[in-house]
Order: C-alpha cells, then sequence, then structure tokens
C-alpha cells in the first residue's frame, strides 16, 4: 500500500498515513485539528504533551517548536504556522481521540496506544496564576495553513474535530504530504 | 482507622503499592513527586493529565479535583492539600530522567533546571517509576506522564514561558488522596534538580478509614 500523500478529511473523521523524515504536512484548516505522531520504525514511541511542553518549556506552541516522544526525541518541527499571532495552539486538552484512533487502527495501533494530541488551532484562554483554562471559540475567519516537517519516519494521524465552540461546528480539514 | 502502610521512599527512588477502593493515600514532602495511578482492572485506565485537566478545567491540581483515568474515570481525589496557599501542583511536566538530563547537557540546557550546587544523578523519575511499576509488568512507554506534587512553577501570561521555581514547604506537608476504585499507586521521590534540596524523601501511608 503507498501511503496516501493528500486528503480532504471530513468533519469529524481522522486520517492517517506514513511520512519519511524531511518530509512535510500542511494542514489547512478553520477549525479545530488534533494531530498526533508515532514513531514508524517503534510506533511505541508515540507524541507526548508534557514531554513536548517541557522541551519547548512553553504551555503552547507557536512555529519553530519542536513535537517531542515520550523518549525525549523530536518527532515533528512545526515550521509554518497561519494561526500565529491571531491565537495558540493547545497541549491540554483530549481532543478527538475517538477519530485519531480509527484512523491509526489502519496502521495496527490499538485504541490504548493512541496518545493525547496536539489541538491546532484550539485557542484556550489560560490564567496562569489561577492555572484556570476556558476554551474560546476564537478560529482564524478562513482556512490557515500549519506545517510540520518530520523529524523522523513517521505514522501521523489528523482528525477534524467536531468543535461545539467552532464557527458552523466542525469543518473538512485538508493534509497534503510533500517530499 | 487502620494504618495499611507507613513507609519512607529516599530521595530519588521509587515506590508502589495496590489501594483497595476508599482507602486514603497520605503523602507527605517537602520535595517534588512525580506520582501516578492505574486502575487495578486494567492499567491501560492509567492516570492522564488531558482528562484531568478537561474535567477540572485547571492546569494545577488542586484539593477537590479528581485524577481522571485516559478513558475519563475517575481513579482518585486529592482530598487534602498541605501546599494550598503555598504553591500548585504541576500538570504539565513529565518525569526527569536519564534521557531527559542527556538532551539537556548536550544541548547545553541543564541551567534552566540544575541547581548548581546538585550533581546531575545517573537516573530520575523515568527510571524510579519504571522500576516501581515493574512488579506489575507496566512498561515505562505505559506509564503515564505524572502529577508532578510540590512542582510549583511560574508561567509568563503573555508568552507561555514555563519556569522552575524554589517554592517548595519548609518542612513536610500531606497531601491527602482517596481511591475511587481498586488502584495501582506508584511515586518517584524526584531528585529535584530545580531545588537548593536536590530531592529529599517521601513518607507514603495508606489507611484504611
Ligand atoms: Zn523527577
Amino acid at each position: 500500500m503507498t501511503a496516501p500523500r493528500e486528503a480532504r478529511i471530513a468533519p469529524g473523521a481522522g486520517w492517517a498515513t506514513t511520512m519519511a523524515a524531511g518530509e512535510t504536512l500542511s494542514v489547512t484548516a478553520r477549525s479545530i485539528v488534533s494531530l498526533v505522531c508515532l514513531s514508524a520504525a517503534n510506533p511505541r514511541e508515540r507524541f507526548d504533551q508534557a514531554r513536548t511542553k517541557v522541551y519547548n518549556m512553553k504551555i503552547w506552541l507557536a512555529a519553530g517548536d519542536a513535537l517531542f516522544s515520550k523518549l525525549n526525541n523530536p518527532m515533528m518541527t512545526l515550521v509554518e504556522d497561519g494561526f500565529d499571532g491571531a491565537a495558540r495552539h493547545d497541549a491540554q486538552y483530549p481532543g478527538c481521540r475517538e477519530a485519531l484512533a480509527a484512523a491509526l487502527a489502519g496502521h495496527g495501533i490499538p485504541e490504548a496506544e493512541t496518545p493525547q494530541p496536539l489541538n491546532l488551532l484550539h485557542h484556550v484562554e489560560i490564567d496562569t496564576a489561577t492555572g484556570l483554562m476556558t476554551p474560546t471559540p476564537r478560529r482564524p475567519a478562513a482556512p490557515v495553513t500549519m506545517v510540520l516537517r518530520a523529524e523522523m519516519d513517521l505514522i501521523v494521524a489528523v482528525a477534524a474535530c467536531p468543535g461545539p465552540l467552532a464557527p458552523g461546528g466542525a469543518e473538512p480539514v485538508w493534509v497534503t504530504v510533500s517530499g | 482507622m487502620e494504618t495499611i502502610r507507613d513507609e519512607t521512599a529516599p530521595r530519588n527512588t521509587g515506590w508502589s503499592a495496590e489501594m483497595k477502593s476508599g482507602q486514603i493515600l497520605r503523602l507527605s514532602a517537602r520535595t517534588i513527586i512525580d506520582f501516578v495511578c492505574f486502575d487495578r482492572a486494567d492499567f491501560g485506565e492509567a492516570f492522564d493529565q488531558a482528562p484531568t485537566r478537561a474535567a477540572s478545567g485547571c492546569l494545577y491540581l488542586r484539593e477537590g479535583d479528581a485524577m481522571l483515568s485516559r478513558g475519563g474515570a475517575p481513579l482518585m481525589t486529592m482530598i487534602e492539600d498541605g501546599f494550598a496557599g503555598l504553591g500548585t501542583h504541576d500538570t504539565q511536566f513529565g518525569m526527569c530522567g536519564r534521557a531527559r538530563h542527556r538532551r539537556a547537557a548536550a544541548e547545553g540546557r541543564l541551567g534552566e533546571y540544575l541547581n548548581a550546587a546538585v550533581q546531575v544523578p545517573d537516573h530520575g523519575c523515568a527510571e524510579n517509576l519504571t522500576a516501581a511499576c515493574k512488579p506489575w509488568g507496566i512498561a515505562y512507554e505505559d506509564i503515564p506522564s505524572p502529577v508532578n506534587l510540590f512542582q510549583n512553577m511560574a508561567i509568563d501570561q503573555r508568552t507561555g514561558r514555563m519556569a522552575r521555581t524554589q517554592i517548595r514547604p519548609a518542612r513536610p506537608v500531606p497531601v491527602v488522596f482517596r481511591a475511587e476504585r481498586d488502584l495501582l499507586v506508584a511515586f518517584s521521590a524526584c531528585p529535584d534538580l530545580a531545588s537548593a534540596t536536590g530531592g529529599l524523601e517521601v513518607r507514603a501511608e495508606i489507611v484504611q478509614p
């Protein structure tokens, strides 16, 4: 099976593919997109919200930041961020695990091995003194593009989240892998 | 009230125990504790930071907050917080450990958290929790990122940048949890490289009310 290189992900659905180190994944959307990655060589090595935040020493991600695995290795780098300046991406919430798990099942990944995702375009207001988090409906007016570069050979999964706070509810997501 | 366990885990070691639903776990320390728990009937139902935060709506674990499993089931509830008013318990960080320290050293980033007087240990919470969970056949990859008790962080409101602080209790204070189902609980007495102590012992008591 050749890995799919592009797709329009239907609202609420998930999608997964494999990509090689150095390739880029572009994600275009205007509603919440949950994204996870696993090492293709060792799918037990998974994206990890906590390790990612510690490595970047930030509670949210922006262009230039790396996505890290539980094993302390860089998996992807957010190289282009169309949301930057307008709002931020979330690394606090569970996101759309069912859609991600369903997409990963096609790659032989058990549901229990689906990590908690990075939630692109999910802007959460956080009061850092009290720690209180408030999800917001702030989204791009028109679809924006985030580009992530693979730092190792990967299985990636992307879900077009049904977000009750999103303008228009769930929307499609366009993904393209480029070499 | 019957005390089932009353033990002290030395600095930079792990500890684990099974608990019955309704039993009380009291952890007393003035140092960082990396703390996790698992449903005894299904270790895949491990503590999970993300659903825990989604339920509490908070970056910090507070008195009254539940620790949720990856599937969203309540595993434990924090019923008493001796750190309240002094500092906050972290749910952002993972575990320190050999791989983490090695990468930080290679990238010249040890200064971000290393107290100058403290030697970098050859192991940390990742190794301690792995050893503590090993008798139950749980691999490192399946040990969740913990609640980091007494890990008080300063987070910049504008940039979201996190900085370690040295805010710890002056003397050991308790953090108390009630088991909401039968559990495996485990912790590491972190070699707390941010604090002047470089980590201290942790007292663990399990009580049957
Ligand atoms: Zn530690």
